[in-house]
């Protein structure tokens, strides 16, 4: 589904836009497997699984008006299928100079079962936890304080705060929100979106492995952490114009 | 059956209806639509030949075996042994999977070398150690079948039979293999399990244990309520050795980093499928329990979700791991073992 409110003047030549997805580690391109990598806690670790998913992409055009794709995208970097989203979207010709996403699901879309291609995925996050699916899924391992290798497992979804008196479910998606960019749409074109999985781990909360490693799930702080690092993970690489 | 057709007609056009899927209320609900691959739609002909091949015995080189020597419909499709027995009394190393919802399968075989049900289904008559037979041979024998000729010919269209049909028609019958009839099915279904008070809160109290991330955290491999496969479809070391006698997966992508990982099995009708794991080790639901509380192995690939390798596993109580079984076996469809369109049609 697409919905445009952007003045779409008689004339205008629009082009087909879609997004590609890299990940890096520290700047350099993400290898999986590699028990080599040092986050800003000190620790050594790789990372063998990375899935996300990105919702509601929006396209910001220069003096206004703006294109939303009224969807959600599943990444999985071992599949390279998903490597690339063609939601078919037609973008006018001119400057954008701000690309926004969700990280994860807002709550219209973050509803335990009605989407059945997550499903089958079993991406769901535990209606105990507050339900819907699970926003990210980061895995590998480190080495602890003892020099053994040991997993991580960083999965990421909605937040579950337990009180004295309550239990109250956070919302815990990212507003991602790219400005200062300038991408101009002159002919078919690809954006990059790229993810830092550094980030992830650092700014402002400096994430220890030894720590905070399996069963983070219900860790309401872990993942209230998350959400705030998050905000620094994603820039907008190379566009393509093709 | 042959429609459309026009006796002046000396080229007359094979019309096979076409195959409406029935799906079971939980399937419905929570997965998309099974994937039928574009060369080969499901129709009532293909399905019905591909029920009869898939108990004919003609795929094998002595006459002796069929597909459901091995995948044996009373058992949910797969065999109580250990290890299947082949033409010429030779063991797999590989416990047979059950087939079950293999619709929305991908990846088949315990190492992920098929990607298709029609790729799967043309290995075993090929095995040596299998069916060991030839598909020219195959080919020959049901050629020289008029019945055969003439169920290929409502199907396909055609009275040439060669393997890429023999398969497409076995992957039909099995695309038709759904279960959704468990208990835990009419639980979300609204339907009366019919279960003891007792039985159901240990189930209840089982699930709950499966689906948290500090306990049983099965859910991230075998699906939760909203994925009636009971699997992600993926590849994983469950921690059953340190060291590895059988390659799994690795031994297909040659890439170390798949050592030790299988594909995770559905949990659907495991009352009926043991023994359990790829080599059939645990011949008991509560041994496989056992194994993820306690007796879990450490190497370089154990998966990341496997936890507190260091201690065993997760250790589980005895009232937790009974309840955890009890939950294991509401997802059992006795329905699905006895429905007659799965039988033999060749008695």
């Amino acid at each position: 589904m697409l919905s445009c409110n952007n003045d779409d003047p008689k004339g205008t030549i629009s082009y087909p836009v879609s997004f590609a997805f890299t990940q890096t580690v520290g700047g350099g391109q993400l290898m999986t497997n590699s028990l080599n990598y040092t986050n800003a806690a000190g620790n050594t670790f790789s990372v063998e699984k990375l899935q996300y998913i990105i919702s509601d992409v929006t396209l910001h055009k220069k003096g206004g008006g703006s294109t939303i794709i009224d969807e959600y995208h599943f990444v999985d970097i071992a599949n390279a299928s998903t490597l690339t989203f063609n939601a078919g979207i037609l973008l006018e010709e001119g400057i954008y100079d701000r690309l926004s996403f969700v990280f994860g699901l807002k709550e219209d879309k973050n509803i335990s079962g009605v989407h059945t291609d997550l499903n089958a995925l079993s991406w769901s996050w535990p209606d105990a936890l507050g339900g819907g699916y699970h926003f990210m899924k980061l895995e590998g391992r480190y080495i602890d304080t003892l020099a053994n290798t040991s997993s991580y497992t960083t999965h990421m979804g909605t937040a579950r705060e337990i009180t004295a008196v309550d239990t109250t479910f956070h919302v815990n998606y990212i507003h991602i929100d790219l400005s200062n960019v300038e991408i101009n749409i002159s002919s078919e074109t690809t954006i990059d979106i790229e993810m830092d999985v550094l980030n992830w781990y650092e700014n402002p909360y400096t994430w220890d492995f030894n720590l905070l490693n399996t069963m983070i799930m219900p860790n309401y702080e872990a993942q209230i952490n998350l959400r705030n690092n998050g905000q620094n993970v994603f820039s907008i690489g190379q566009v393509h114009s093709n | 059956m042959v429609m459309g057709c026009d006796n002046t007609d000396p080229d007359p056009v094979i019309r096979p209806t076409p195959y409406e899927i029935e799906y079971p209320f939980t399937i419905n609900k929570y997965l998309p639509p099974m994937i039928i691959p574009e060369d080969n739609p499901m129709t009532v002909e293909g399905v019905a030949l591909g029920r009869k091949l898939f108990y004919e015995k003609k795929l094998s080189g002595d006459g002796t075996m069929s597909c459901a020597s091995c995948h044996m419909p009373d058992v949910s499709f797969a065999d109580s042994s250990k290890f299947s027995v082949g033409i010429d009394g030779i063991e797999g190393k590989r416990n047979s999977p059950n087939i079950v919802n293999a619709g929305w399968m991908n990846d088949l075989f315990w190492d992920g070398r098929a990607e298709s049900i029609e790729t799967q289904a043309l290995a075993p008559v090929t095995n040596p150690i299998e069916m060991h037979s030839t598909w020219i041979d195959v080919s020959q024998k049901l050629m020289l079948d008029e019945e055969y000729v003439s169920l290929f010919n409502a199907a396909f269209g055609t009275i040439i039979i060669d393997s890429m049909l023999v398969v497409k028609a076995i992957a039909q019958f099995e695309r038709t293999l759904i279960s959704g009839n468990a208990p835990f099915d009419k639980f979300l279904a609204n339907e009366p399990m019919n279960w003891s008070t007792e039985d159901f809160a240990a189930a209840y109290n089982g699930f709950m244990i499966f689906m948290d991330e500090t306990k049983g955290d099965c859910f991230h491999c075998h699906g939760d309520e909203t994925n009636p496969l009971w699997t992600d479809n993926l590849f994983h070391n469950n921690g059953l050795d340190a060291v590895f006698t059988d390659l799994g997966q690795g031994e297909i992508t040659h890439n170390p980093s798949d050592n030790g990982k299988f594909k995770t099995p559905t949990l659907r009708n495991l009352l009926f499928t043991a023994p359990y794991m790829h080599d059939g080790r645990f011949n008991t639901l509560e041994e496989v329990v056992e194994h993820y509380s306690t007796g879990l192995k450490n190497s370089p690939t154990i998966d990341p979700l496997m936890k507190k390798v260091d201690q065993g596993g997760i250790n589980l109580s005895a009232v937790e791991k009974a309840n955890l079984v009890m939950f294991l076996k509401s997802l059992t469809d006795s329905s699905f073992v006895v429905n007659p369109n799965f039988q033999n049609p060749n008695q």
